[in-house]
Parts: structure tokens; C-alpha cells; sequence
């Protein structure tokens, strides 16, 4: 399976929000292979290689994970928690980018384990900016550990 | 025999009255110590004229039955003699009279007891020597006298030469004649001023101390070692509602209805208050008494203590008590209050922390959800510049800068209002904190807003205090951010930062020379969303200065402000730790340990 490899999770609910984050990712040529989730469960299932995604390979994990935290069905935080929480999932790098700088958004999610936390600017001209260069920081000048999940756990027949 | 005895008794008269007559005489050459020191006891001399006529007849008799040799005569002399002298050395007052109350013989005790010669009273009537209005009393006793009774030990008063009445006890005996007829009493009075003085004095200490006893609020109860009841004064059998009982102390619990202060459990016997201190221990307890009286109970206080004689042995113990019914009351009442007091609290904490949380939720939510349109309208708009900008007519392209300019200065009110939030709900992290590092690191972070300006920084010695350091960053950053903002006509710009001292308090100042204000608005100067400047001349969104009171607040400092219009403004502030602390050199560990 000649699948290309998700470079980016972006788990968004927020339709303006998504095309923006979007946009400024292709504008500032971060990433074109990027797969959208649309809530927690979604995220999880995607990164779990879980009901529609079973057929994924749990080898090839993304090289970054922007996660929101206000989210339909499992918010940010649990997802943040039951990804850090796997073996299988725990190296991946994940970015809260969120609307807030409440403390305790901040004390939470780093309690959970995220890598970064960003607040969406209000001013988009910034917001590019802050993706452009989280993103070129995460996926290019950070060295994220070898992708060699020893997973016995996915052994399909 | 008859004969014989009356012979005897006559001449025992006879003797007597000779003895007493010649008592001066014989008065120096019969004093003698012997005789002296045997009849001093009263009660031998009090026994009277009766048993000494007797050993006189006796005497007298003898002498006619046995035959008289000279030896004899000489001894029944001696006796006599001895006899007179016993009467003559009396420090009683021997007085013998007739019938009728004529003194007829005294003794010298007599005559120094009642302040008369003999020579003065013999041959005068004996109420010379009896206050007016007890003359009756000698009548009376007369009487008796003839009747041939004796009277003993009366008590009554007679009077001096000099008019002083004094107490006397009085023995008066019948004399008779030979023929055993009654003719005369002898009276024997024995001063009793000493007596009387020494059992006044005594009743008079029993009085003051009844006197005391019963005056005292306190009850007082004691007993001895076996529990009986030694004293059990009038407030003590107010207070328990009873008096002293003849009972053992097992039984005193429920006689006196003694009780703990709980008010139900009946006070066991080693715990009341008396029996500890009739087993030696001090003590200060509280109980509850109950008594037809007081029903309900009364609250006493009890203090105890044993009682022990000279040698230090234990004699018994005794107790003071007091109601205490009122003072408890009052107590419980207080007690009731701060109870309610508390619970009030309680309550107005729980809606404090109700509102707080709802506070919280309010700007958790304005965070996500408020930040997120705006941040909407101005990708959008953007975008469309980018996008559509050159098809667009110049005026349009004109009202979508706005629409971004309106957006951003939006996006900037929500989160200074947020800021202002969080220093309000935020607690302090206080550390001791050298100010200049905290203005070196806000004015390194200006550095973008100050380019191409020509500024004059003056920056003096600023204190080491206690704060936290992250808000007091926040003071700083919005003081400096306002100098520069309102010194921007001003080439070149000049602001000072320093401090200065006060009556002992530490003030540090930011002071500017931009358009300053008039103090007619100083008042408004603090409050959220006040600006005392045009948005079009200087912008902002009125909520920075309020932070910064906020905080210096939440410091238990105050913050205040002195300007002119055009000629520049400085802003004062005081923390309530502000400690000068020149001499230290690394703000972070200056002051602890």
C-alpha cells in the first residue's frame, strides 16, 4: 500500500478555524499531506488505526500532531493523556494550539504531556507566523526519535 | 452535842468577826507566801465563807472537848491566824453585813476592789457599793439569806468609790449567832472586768467572722476528715438550695443533686468538689446543682482545697463556690453567635467560591470562544485583501482596514480584560525581587515599540521587595508602555524610574515628560475602560492602569498619580513589604534563607 505518510494530524472542529490553520500551512509551504479529524474520537481512531482507519499502519505515525482543546465527544486533554499514555503513540510530538492562555489550559496540558502549547493569535497576519514557525520548527529542525514502533500488539494476520 | 456545836459555832463567829476585825493589824506580820500561794485558786476561795465558818466552829469546838494545855491554845491561834490570813490576802472583796444590808466587816480586797477604806464602809449600808438600779437585787438576796439559802456564782454589777460599775460574781452565805439564829450575810465578790472584757473580745471575733461569713457571696463549706460538716455558711445554703446534712459523703451526690456540666450525669463521690479536697487535692471544677429552688440547675464554680494543721496533717477540706449560671449563659450566648458567626461565614464563602467558579467558567469561556470569531473576521478579511485586493475599489480596500484595525484592537481589549481577570483571581507568588532586573528585562522586551525613537532612559537604584515577580513585571510593563506611548511628540523622550522615601516607606516612581494630564481626571485614572486621551491621538483600551492597580493591591500597596496637562506625568507606587535592601546583590535569594 503506496499510501503517502501523514505528516500532519490536525484535530480541529471549528470550520473557519480549520481552513485558516489550513491555509496558513500550504501559504507558508509547511506541509501538503495533511489528515484532518474533526474531533477526539476521530483523532484517536486515526492514531490508533481503529475502526475506519484499521487498515493504517501504526508504523508510520505522523510527524506532528496540532491538537485544539476545546473538542466534540473527547476533548483535547484526553486525547492528549491516551496518547501519551500508549507506548505506540507517546514519542509523537503534539502541539496544543488552542484559543486560550488560561492557566490552567497551560498547567493541564503540559501536565498531559504536550510538546508545545500555542495560542491562536487574533491577528492572522501573526497566526501565520506562528504556524510557519512552529512548523518548521517541529518538522525540521527538531530531530523526532527513529519511527520504529516494536509493536507486537498490532500483529495482523 | 447540840450544845457543843452551837458553843462551837458562836465562838467560830466570835473568831471570824475577830479575825476580820483585827485583819489590819495582823495584816502585815500574817502575809506570807505559803499562805498566799494556797488559796490563790478562786474556786477554793470561791467556796466560801460556808466551808471556812465550818473549819472555824470545828475548830472552836475542839478546843472545848480537849483538854487545853498551853500547846493547844497555841495552835488553835496559829489556825486562826492562818484563817485570817487567808481572808485577808483574798484578791476577793469579803465583805460581812447585817440583816438589814450594814456592812459590819471587810477585808482589804474590798477596800482596793471597791475603792473605800473599811473605815468607810463599815457601818454603812451595803448599796454604797451597788449601782441605783440593782439595789433591789441585794433586797432580794437578803431575802434569801435569812431564809438561811446561799447564793452562788451571780453574776451582777457593783459599783466603785469613783461611780465605775463592773461585773462581779457574787457568793453570799448566811452568818448565824450562837444560837444558830441568821444575823448577818458574808459576801465573797470576785471583779470579773477581765473575765467579761476576755469573753467580750471573744464574742466580738465570732460575730465579725459570722458576720463575714454570712456577708459573703461565695458559698464556704467545709468538713473534716470524715466528711461532717464543720461550717456551711448562708450563701452556701443559698447556692445549694440546702444546709448542712448528717450524711456520708456517698450519700451527698443525690441529696444536693450535684451534677456534671453536661447537667444529666450525676457527679460521682470521688469527683465532687469537697471530698477532692478532703483527700488533699486543689482543685477548681464546675458543676451543676440542682435544687427546689433552681430547678433547671445552677452552674457553680468550685474551688477546693484540703485543710491541714500545723504538723501538716490532714484535718479536713473545704470549698468556695459561686454561680456561675449568668457568666455561662452569657458564654454559651457568645459562643452561640460565633458559632452562627462562623456558619455565616461558611455560607458567604461557599457563594464567594460559587461566584468565583462561575467567574472562572465566564472567562475560561470569553478565552476560547470570544477570541475565535474575531480571530475569524480577521483571517478573513486578510484574506480577502490578499486575494481580492486588487480588484477591489481603493475604498473598499480602505473599509477592510478596518475591519483588521477593529478586529485587533478587539482582540487587545479581550485580552487585556482577561489579564485583569487573572490578576484578580491569581494568588501571589511573592519572592524577594530586585527592580531593576524586573525594568531591565520590561524595557529589553520594548525594544521593537522604541525603535527609531530618541528615548532618555534615567533609571536610579530601585529597591529589593517582595512580590511576584510575574505581575510585578505586569506593573512595570504597562507603566513604561504608557510613558512611551504618551511621551511619542516628545524629542527626545525622557523617563525616569527611581525611588524615593517617605516617613520610612519606600515609593518607586515612573515619571515621564510626555502630554500628561489634567489631575481634575486623576479620579477616573484607574478604572477599567477610563481614558483620559483620544483614541485617535493615543491608543488603548483603558484597561492597563487598572491591572496595575490590581496588583499593586493585591500587594496591600497603593498606587497614585501626580501630572500636568502637556507637562508630563508620574505614577507613584508603595508595597507594603517595600524593604530597602540596597546592600544585597541577588534579588532571588536576598531575604531567605
Amino acid at each position: 500500500m503506496a499510501v503517502r505518510q501523514i505528516e500532519i494530524v490536525l484535530v480541529e472542529d471549528n470550520n473557519e478555524d480549520l481552513e485558516l490553520t489550513l491555509r496558513a500551512l500550504q501559504k507558508e509551504h509547511i506541509a501538503n499531506n495533511v489528515y484532518v479529524a474533526r474531533d477526539g474520537e476521530e483523532a484517536l481512531d486515526f492514531l490508533f488505526c481503529n475502526g475506519v482507519h484499521a487498515d493504517r499502519a501504526l508504523e508510520t505515525p505522523p510527524k506532528l500532531v496540532l491538537l485544539d482543546l476545546k473538542l466534540p465527544k473527547i476533548d483535547g486533554i484526553d486525547v492528549l493523556k491516551r496518547l501519551k499514555a500508549d507506548p505506540r503513540t507517546r514519542t509523537i510530538p503534539i502541539i496544543v494550539l488552542t484559543s486560550s492562555r488560561e492557566e490552567r489550559d497551560l498547567v493541564d496540558s503540559y501536565g498531559a504531556g504536550a510538546n508545545s502549547y500555542i495560542q491562536k493569535p487574533v491577528d492572522f497576519a501573526q497566526f501565520r507566523e506562528t504556524v510557519k514557525a512552529a512548523g518548521l520548527y517541529w518538522l525540521v529542525i527538531n530531530q523526532a526519535p527513529v519511527a520504529k514502533v516494536t509493536t507486537q500488539l498490532d500483529v495482523r494476520p | 452535842m447540840a450544845f457543843c456545836c452551837a458553843l462551837g459555832a458562836a465562838s467560830g463567829t466570835l473568831l471570824l468577826s475577830v479575825c476580820i476585825y483585827r485583819m489590819e493589824r495582823l495584816q502585815s506580820g500574817l502575809r506570807s507566801p505559803a499562805v498566799t500561794a494556797l488559796f490563790h485558786d478562786w474556786t477554793v476561795t470561791a467556796l466560801g465563807t460556808a466551808g471556812f465558818i465550818l473549819l472555824a466552829s470545828i475548830a472552836a469546838w475542839a478546843s472545848l472537848l480537849v483538854e487545853r494545855t498551853d500547846a493547844e491554845r497555841q495552835k488553835a491561834e496559829d489556825s486562826a491566824r492562818r484563817l485570817a490570813a487567808i481572808v485577808i490576802n483574798s484578791n476577793d472583796a469579803i465583805v460581812g453585813k447585817s440583816l438589814d444590808g450594814t456592812i459590819e466587816t471587810c477585808n482589804p480586797g474590798a477596800e482596793e476592789m471597791y475603792g473605800y477604806s473599811a473605815a468607810e464602809m463599815v457601818g454603812h449600808h451595803v448599796s454604797m457599793l451597788i449601782p441605783p438600779d440593782r439595789v433591789d437585787d441585794s433586797i432580794t438576796i437578803l431575802a434569801r439569806i435569812s431564809k438561811g439559802e446561799t447564793v452562788r456564782h451571780y453574776d451582777t454589777l457593783r459599783m466603785r468609790k469613783n461611780g465605775q460599775i463592773f461585773p462581779v460574781s457574787l457568793s453570799v452565805g448566811p452568818i448565824r449567832n450562837e444560837d444558830g439564829k441568821i444575823v448577818g450575810a458574808s459576801a465573797i465578790a470576785r471583779d470579773m472586768t477581765e473575765s467579761e472584757q476576755a469573753k467580750e473580745s471573744i464574742r466580738a471575733q465570732k460575730g465579725t467572722l459570722q458576720l463575714l461569713l454570712d456577708t459573703m457571696e461565695e458559698g464556704l463549706v467545709a468538713a473534716d476528715e470524715n466528711g461532717k460538716f464543720l461550717l456551711f455558711n448562708q450563701a452556701a445554703q443559698k447556692l445549694a438550695g440546702r444546709g448542712p446534712a448528717d450524711l456520708p459523703i456517698e450519700g451527698w451526690s443525690s441529696y444536693y443533686e450535684m451534677y456534671e456540666t453536661d447537667g444529666v450525669t450525676p457527679l460521682a463521690t470521688d469527683q465532687l468538689p469537697l471530698v477532692r479536697a478532703i483527700r488533699g487535692e486543689t482543685i477548681r471544677v464546675e458543676i451543676i446543682v440542682r435544687s427546689p429552688r433552681v430547678p433547671e440547675g445552677a452552674w457553680l464554680e468550685f474551688t477546693g482545697r484540703p485543710v491541714k494543721d500545723e504538723s501538716g496533717v490532714l484535718r479536713g477540706g473545704l470549698v468556695v463556690f459561686r454561680d456561675v449560671t449568668t457568666s455561662k449563659a452569657a458564654e454559651r450566648e457568645i459562643q452561640k453567635l460565633n458559632d452562627e458567626l462562623e456558619q455565616r461565614v461558611r455560607d458567604r464563602t461557599i457563594q464567594l467560591e460559587a461566584a468565583n467558579k462561575e467567574m472562572e467558567a465566564f472567562t475560561y469561556s470569553v478565552s476560547h470562544d470570544l477570541r475565535a470569531p474575531l480571530r475569524h473576521i480577521s483571517g478573513f478579511s486578510q484574506i480577502l485583501s490578499e486575494e481580492f485586493g486588487p480588484a477591489l475599489p481603493p475604498e473598499a480596500q480602505r473599509h477592510l482596514q478596518r475591519i483588521e484595525d477593529g478586529t485587533r484592537r478587539m482582540g487587545q481589549l479581550v485580552d487585556d480584560l482577561l489579564t485583569l481577570a487573572r490578576v484578580g483571581r491569581r494568588d501571589l507568588s511573592l519572592q524577594i525581587t530586585g527592580l531593576n532586573s524586573v525594568v531591565d528585562e520590561v524595557i529589553n522586551g520594548l525594544a521593537l515599540e522604541v525603535a527609531g525613537r530618541e528615548i532618555e532612559w534615567k533609571i536610579g537604584a530601585l529597591p529589593y521587595v517582595e512580590c511576584d515577580p510575574g505581575l510585578m513585571n505586569q506593573v512595570f510593563q504597562n507603566l513604561i508602555s504608557n510613558a512611551l506611548k504618551f511621551t511619542r511628540p516628545r524629542i527626545p523622550a525622557v523617563i525616569e524610574i527611581g525611588q524615593q522615601h517617605k516617613g520610612g516607606a519606600t515609593i518607586v516612581y515612573v515619571r515621564d515628560n510626555g502630554v500628561g494630564f489634567s489631575m481634575k481626571y486623576a479620579g477616573k485614572l484607574f478604572g477599567v475602560f477610563q481614558r483620559l486621551h483620544r483614541s485617535e491621538d493615543f491608543a488603548g483600551t483603558g484597561v492597563g492602569l487598572a491591572t496595575v492597580q490590581r496588583i499593586i493591591q493585591k500587594h496591600g500597596g497603593r498606587i497614585w498619580a501626580e501630572a500636568e496637562l502637556d507637562r508630563g506625568a508620574t505614577f507613584y507606587f508603595q508595597l507594603e513589604n517595600l524593604e530597602q535592601t540596597e546592600n544585597k546583590t541577588d534579588g532571588a535569594t536576598a531575604g531567605k534563607n
